[in-house]
């Protein structure tokens, strides 16, 4: 199982850094990316400190991309923190093959953008080494417009994708049924026809 | 600092297997994400020494597009089990921070793909995790047509960055000296 986590601006303003980062996911091109410490603290503190206001309608997937092609949909009318996300699951199971990713995504205007900034400068509400990445990464969240943080778990195999399974209660956007809970019967493996315990060998 | 293995076929054949992962690195798009052990064990495969031969005219970014472009390039030596490979490091700073990564990138024509395969089956003292890996993944190498694999570290930091020169460095423990040969691209935007 890998995990990516990436960081981008929803409408760069001057004084955006300039990355030669040229990571897409999903179509979807990134700038910097997040050490998964970083990304999780955001997506927590967006989701339950109670200083972000979430936008319900434009959590789903077209709701995505309308913020993606118009930033300003997000802002609310107070110009308060608002924030948006959801989740897409690709998997292709059928013969000996499992492949697929969950794909978090979570979008923020640009007064929340500002607000995980003074969150971090004040101290108290993320970890130390967390504020101090985002202090240092201020360009970022300053000139940003908004950010788009997305977080990606790919599996290519079965034990991968039971990975990624401890994982989508924990972090699920969306209360709905855990989307991998199923899984399949393992089909007969390498390990199996030498009777190897693969976990065993080195 | 993040670090992930990437693979893609240079020529699949129709029964290359459909993959749904949409992951694009450097504007090239990946089919499969490889466990880091599996990573690492293809990079150790592809040695100059025994099956494989080196195509040094290949071993640079430029000779990858060309691979991209026109897999075919690898035909004159289809005989042989040939492979290329570079290493390319691109960094920029912003208020001092280094923002970059290190992409080291691995090629074979389709008979190198094929003797990997075979040497799997044949059982090469390999770990049993990544031998049972790559048996379960046997139609990506079979009918890739050649293969193209990412090894990336990405970093947003100083101390980042000292992490992925190290890990790409390790990468390399056991290959050959000077196997891969640098390419590197430094950008300030300061």
């Amino acid at each position: 199982m890998i995990r990516y986590d990436a960081f981008r601006a929803l409408k760069s303003d001057v004084g955006y850094p300039l990355t030669l980062f040229n990571v897409s996911l999903s179509e979807v091109k990134f700038d910097l990316p997040l050490p998964p410490p970083i990304c999780d603290a955001i997506m927590d503190v967006l989701s339950r400190s109670g200083n972000f206001e979430r936008v319900d309608k434009f959590c789903t997937l077209p709701g995505m991309s309308k913020i993606r092609s118009e930033p300003k949909v997000l802002q609310t009318a107070n110009l308060s923190p608002a924030y948006a996300g959801c989740d897409v699951l690709e998997d292709i199971t059928g013969d000996d093959l499992v492949i697929g990713y969950v794909h978090y995504m979570v979008a923020v205007n640009e007064s929340a953008a500002r607000e995980v900034l003074r969150l971090a400068i004040e101290g108290g509400t993320f970890q130390k080494e967390v504020d101090v990445w985002i202090i240092n990464h201020t360009a970022y969240f300053s000139y940003c417009g908004g950010f788009e943080i997305a977080r990606m778990f790919c599996y290519s195999d079965v034990d991968e994708k039971a990975n990624v399974n401890g994982f989508i209660d924990r972090f699920a956007f969306n209360e709905k049924p855990n989307p991998l809970a199923d899984i399949p019967g393992r089909k007969l493996r390498f390990r199996d026809m030498v009777n190897v315990d693969a976990k065993g060998a080195s | 600092m993040i670090r992930f293995h990437l693979f893609r076929a240079l020529n699949p054949t129709e029964r290359y297997p459909v993959s749904p992962i949409d992951l694009s690195f450097s504007g090239v798009r990946y089919d499969l994400t490889l466990p880091p052990r599996v990573g690492i064990a293809f990079a150790r495969l592809l040695s100059p020494e025994g099956y494989f031969r080196r195509l040094d005219n290949y071993c640079h970014p430029n000779g990858f597009e060309i691979l991209r472009t026109i897999p075919y390039s690898f035909q004159p030596e289809r005989t042989f089990a040939g492979y290329a490979e570079s290493e390319s490091h691109v960094e920029s700073t912003e208020q001092g921070v280094p923002v970059g990564y290190i992409l080291q990138q691995v090629a074979t024509n389709a008979e190198a793909a094929k003797q990997i395969l075979l040497s799997i089956i044949q059982g090469p003292s390999l770990p049993f995790d990544v031998v049972d890996w790559l048996f379960g993944h046997a139609p990506f190498i079979d009918y890739c047509g050649g293969f193209e694999i990412a090894h990336i570290c990405c970093y947003s930091s100083a101390e980042e960055r000292e992490t992925a020169l190290d890990a790409a460095a390790g990468a390399l423990d056991d290959a050959e000296p000077n196997l891969y040969h640098p390419h590197v691209t430094h950008l300030s935007t300061n």
